[in-house]
């Protein structure tokens, strides 16, 4: 997961064998498919990836169901039931809507049975009703597929949903690799953090620490500080009220910088609106840092 | 702008247009046979020239190019024009005789027209059309080896210029020319006679061209210019065989 | 009132000048068709002279043809696909004899496979010699004609979404199999266009023709050749063999036209070839 341009796609690319890296190494298992040092560059035809492209991709001269054999006639009509899409086997990929698309680019990377499915940015060119709908498919796909998916994107709601573990890329460098938890509670910098939507409060200097000198910041999600009029006596950083977005039962406040995740009813019974002052209340505790 | 200033500049326009043409034709236009193409300018440099093949020429004039002289390597082109009024009467101005000619070091063996009869070079022979090609035919016709022209592979050209380019640049093994065309190559060419009794009369013949517009007092003094005493030895000079003075 | 004929004037020259440049197309074609009475034709092309030299025409082009097709598309297949140094240069080199008058084409190939050409030294030794035979005809018409194809199948191969080749060789396609299935099924609907093209400008070819090959009756005169040589002759048969190339030309843009209707309209049925825009979906 990161921001456009991390170089996300490029890592899957170099993984299907499309990109040539300048060093390092690609095996599965212990089977090398790219090494630099040992000279081995496998074409892609010969490693085993179904890689489904963020534009699908689809061969626009044969129909569907010529598209998913491509890669493997045998499987090709199972998986066109298994998705749903046997009733569009004759019809060709202009024909048909951008979710039914994404299937079919699914359904065809799977013909071959590869050992790695690759997905890059498998949601992003759709509308936002149907990226809600085939999250929630891919999840019970990707919950019952036996090979390891490696999965690009830059919207952490769908890491969150599909991801086992999540890798944070940023300008072409790994920032952190972890479970969704070790992210959310052990960000290992401030970008990582801001990536989870959590805020980052600038706390300051540390002078003689064990890693030198620099600045620091506090890292807290919404959902762990709360909301108060008066200064509180905890730490707590004040703010002019900015904006209010109801949520359901709950709101999202922005007082100054900082985003506070409080019930509706509090909001409320703080009367609180635009313009008015506030302070965004730490949880107590240790509060958890990272270099700024 | 009013409709009577747009039909004015409309009718301006297409006279312009009507009128370029005709103040551009200036100087003397001579349409002569390729065969001259060295000797005529020598006699005369300011006029216009276009050589090419007579019949070529001939079918240009009949259908309105602007010529003011026009020269033909046999009777039959002025003679035609002159029997459907389009030229003054033809006089004879020149003769020549026919050769071969092979490229230099005479790659395929060549020592007489003879050795043609054993086939399979590459001849270089004008079309059926062109006053070269009806002599070489007339010539072959006369020593009984009409056959050469099946059994050898033979590129029919419309002009000797053409002719003396392909063997000049060992395109062809032989070609049948003028004496004039073989002395103009003859750096890169080698020439071999044919037997006096076979020659066809080859004439040129000369008139003033009638059509609207012709520059006739021109065409007159050119004409003289080709038959007085400087041009019959210029046309000497370049191989040409000349008429008793008239 | 003299505004409004003023602007009629002005609305009407615009499609005054669209009738002259119309009638300025059309009327030599109409005067092939008028200046001959057509029922002669048949009997005109019927002469040994018109069928050696639509023989000539016909043999010499289809060898033209295979070489054309076959040499360009994986040569037109690179040049797309393969980025190297210097390549803008061969790409414009290629395109040379489009710009190169015929005459000149003539010449250059004269200058290098003529008798004292270039190569004429090594194709001597091997026995053969160029001017005056049919291949010398193949090669005046495969050079000329060869830059109208290979610049529309390079197009061809460009304007297919390199994603599409891509997703190929990860679905275990090698670059033969991608090429035959993906690449060539695309880019069909461009290299038949640059195919009609070349066909069209091969049958016309004349002056590279008659510099290099010569006017044999047989073995190098073609249909444009003997047009030229019947011009003074016979004008009603170089009439004819006019006719008969409009025909034989218009009945291959004619074809072509049908091909690309028809393959355009069938958008949702499958069919041989593909559409020319390869958008992936």
């Amino acid at each position: 997961m990161g921001p456009s341009g991390a170089g996300k796609s490029t890592v899957l690319q170099a993984i299907a064998g499309l990109r040539r890296p300048d060093r390092g190494r690609i095996a599965v298992d212990e089977r090398a498919w790219f090494d630099a040092a040992g000279g081995i560059d496998l074409a892609p035809e010969s490693r085993s990836v179904g890689l489904v492209f963020q534009e699908y991709a689809l061969f626009p001269h044969m129909s569907v169901r010529a598209n998913v054999a491509f890669g493997g006639p045998q499987r090709a009509d199972e998986l066109l039931e298994r998705f749903g899409i046997a009733h569009l086997a004759d019809v060709r990929p202009s024909a048909i809507s951008g979710g039914e698309r994404q299937r079919v680019a699914l359904a065809r990377a799977l013909a071959r049975g590869p050992e790695v499915l690759l997905l890059d940015e498998p949601l992003s060119a759709l509308d936002a009703h149907t990226r809600g709908v085939v999250r929630g498919e891919l999840e019970d796909l990707l919950a019952e597929l036996e090979q390891p998916a490696l999965l690009v994107t830059h919207d952490m709601r769908d890491a969150t949903a599909l991801a086992d573990r999540i890798g944070v890329i940023a300008d072409g460098r790994l920032r952190q690799v972890g479970t969704l938890p070790e992210l959310l509670d052990r960000p290992a910098d401030a970008f990582v953090a801001r990536l989870t939507g959590a805020n980052v409060i600038p706390a300051g200097a540390v002078v003689g620490g064990p890693s030198g000198d620099g600045q620091v910041a506090v890292v807290a999600h919404p959902w762990e500080l709360t909301l108060a009029t008066a200064q509180p006596a905890c730490a707590a950083v004040p703010g002019v009220v900015h904006g209010i977005v109801p949520d359901g039962d709950r709101a999202r406040v922005r007082v100054g910088d900082v985003v506070v995740q409080a019930q509706a009813e509090e909001v409320e019974r703080l009367g609180l609106e635009r313009g008015a002052s506030a302070w965004a209340v730490l949880a107590p505790g240790p509060p958890r840092l990272v270099a700024n | 702008m009013t409709h009577r200033t747009l039909l004015r500049s409309l009718l301006l326009a297409g006279l312009l247009i009507a009128v370029a043409p005709v103040a551009a034709a200036q100087a003397l236009t001579v349409y002569a046979a390729a065969s001259l193409r060295d000797a005529f300018p020598r006699i005369d440099g300011s006029p216009t020239y276009n050589f090419a093949g007579s019949n070529q020429l001939q079918a240009q004039i009949e259908r309105g190019a602007p010529a003011d002289v026009f020269v033909s390597a046999s009777p039959t082109e002025a003679q035609a024009l002159f029997r459907e009024n389009r030229c003054t009467r033809p006089v004879t101005m020149a003769t020549n005789i026919l050769v071969i000619i092979t490229p230099k070091g005479n790659p395929s063996g060549v020592r007489s027209v003879y050795s043609l009869r054993t086939g399979s070079r590459r001849l270089s022979v004008g079309t059926a059309g062109v006053p070269i090609g009806v002599y070489t035919r007339q010539m072959l016709r006369r020593l009984r080896l009409t056959s050469i022209l099946s059994t050898n592979r033979v590129s029919l050209d419309p002009n000797v210029t053409a002719i003396t380019s392909k063997v000049a640049l060992g395109s062809a093994d032989a070609g049948f020319v003028y004496i004039t065309d073989a002395k103009s190559v003859d750096d890169r060419t080698e020439t071999i006679r044919l037997p006096r009794w076979a020659q066809p009369p080859v004439r040129y013949q000369i008139c003033a061209v009638r059509r609207s517009g012709a520059d006739t007092s021109g065409a007159q003094a050119f004409i003289s210019k080709v038959r007085s005493t400087n041009g019959r030895r210029v046309l000497r000079s370049y191989g040409f065989g000349l008429p008793p003075r008239s | 009132m003299s505004r409004s004929i003023a602007g009629r004037a002005g609305a009407a020259l615009p499609a005054l000048l669209t009738g002259i440049a119309l009638a300025f197309l059309a009327i030599p074609l109409v005067a092939l068709f008028t200046e001959v009475p057509l029922g002669d034709v048949p009997s005109l092309l019927r002469d040994p002279f018109v069928r050696d030299a639509l023989t000539v025409t016909a043999r010499t082009n289809a060898v033209a043809n295979v070489l054309i097709v076959g040499f360009g598309t994986p040569a037109a297949y690179v040049l797309a696909t393969r980025r190297f140094p210097g390549r803008a240069l061969v790409v414009t080199l290629v395109e040379l004899p489009l710009v190169l008058p015929p005459a000149v084409a003539g010449i250059g190939l004269l200058a290098a496979f003529g008798v004292g050409g270039l190569l004429g030294g090594p194709l001597d030794d091997a026995g053969i010699v160029l001017p005056f035979s049919e291949w010398a005809v193949v090669l005046a018409v495969t050079f000329v004609a060869s830059p109208f194809y290979l610049r529309q199948a390079i197009a061809a191969f460009e304007g297919i979404d390199p994603s599409l080749t891509a997703a190929a060789r990860t679905l275990g396609a090698g670059p033969a199999r991608t090429l035959l299935r993906v690449s060539l099924p695309l880019a069909a609907g461009g290299l038949l266009a640059g195919w009609v093209l070349a066909f069209a400008r091969g049958i016309g070819e004349f002056g590279a023709t008659i510099v290099f090959a010569g006017n044999v009756r047989g073995e190098t005169q073609t249909l444009t050749l003997g047009i030229y040589e019947q011009l003074d002759a016979d004008f009603d048969q170089a009439l004819a063999i006019g006719i008969l190339l409009v025909v034989l030309s218009g009945a291959v843009l004619l074809s072509y036209k049908l091909i690309s209707a028809w393959r355009s309209s069938s958008s949702t049925s499958l069919s041989l070839f593909a559409r020319t825009s390869s958008q992936s979906t």
